[in-house]
């Protein structure tokens, strides 16, 4: 594979300042593998069954489940697997990520499991929900950074 | 693009990947190939990474899409809005962008 990290870029965006260091090499030489800007809530009816079709898949694979997980992040009250998901998510627009990790076979197999159960098209999952939703379970809760 | 470049990508020079549906054409290539300080990428995504799965009930999603309308659901009735969606989780495209709109990322080796 040609590339390991990308920056998405929007069109009508702006910086108003310089960037005077590499976020690539910070993200790599500091262990993570996902960074955003802002994190707000999605819309419940776009996602009615995406956190139960999520829970599905981490019970049947618990070994993508990391230990030290941010399932806080998105369940409130530490509530963990038993609460709802709180549709917090990061919000892609701006997003620098590393393709290793989407390409790992944790995540193309989660990929699979919700392309599968056709909440794309019978719902409307966006890729935030979606990606935060797994990136919560199964990543350490160290590797995304504001 | 241009505060992209100038504010950042001036120091790194990190290569450019421009994704979308349909062919870019010749004045956008040199527009952005102008402005770029790095190597620069176009990539089409083909027609067969771009469709309703054939697992898909497309009557089901059709009537999932009507009622989503009708309920003021942002982005309900849009098939393509889906697709990008898609797209952008799918782990097999190298580079994660809205097709949509045409927008572009910076990528690195």
């Amino acid at each position: 594979m040609k590339y390991a990290w990308y920056w998405r870029v929007e069109p009508d965006i702006d910086f108003y300042c310089s960037i005077n260091y590499d976020p690539f090499t910070f993200m790599k030489e500091n262990d993570k593998v996902y960074s955003f800007v802002i994190s707000l809530p999605e819309y419940h009816a776009t996602i009615p069954t995406l956190w139960d079709t999520t829970k599905e898949f981490c019970r049947e694979n618990p070994s993508f489940v990391a230990k030290n997980n941010s399932l806080n992040f998105i369940v409130d009250n530490e509530k963990g697997w038993d609460g709802d998901y709180n549709g917090c998510h990061f919000w892609s627009n701006f997003e620098i990520a590393s393709l290793d990790f989407w390409r790992s076979e944790p995540y193309v197999k989660y990929f699979e499991h919700l392309d599968k159960s056709g909440g794309f098209y019978y719902e409307r999952w966006g890729d935030a929900p979606v990606s935060i939703s797994f990136d919560a379970a199964a990543q350490a809760n160290s590797r995304c950074i504001v | 693009m241009r505060q992209i470049e100038d504010r950042f990508n001036h120091q790194f020079h990190y290569p450019w990947v421009f994704l979308n549906d349909e062919p870019f054409t010749q004045e956008f290539r040199l527009l952005t190939a102008g402005m770029a300080s790095g190597d620069v990428e176009y990539g089409l995504i083909e027609k067969n990474e771009w469709q309703t799965p054939e697992w898909i009930d497309t009557e089901k999603a059709q009537e999932a899409m009507e009622k989503m309308v009708k309920n003021d659901v942002i982005y309900g009735g849009s098939v393509s809005y889906r697709y990008p969606s898609v797209v952008e989780t799918v782990s097999d495209v190298d580079i994660c962008v809205d097709t949509i709109r045409a927008s572009f990322s910076v990528t690195h080796c």
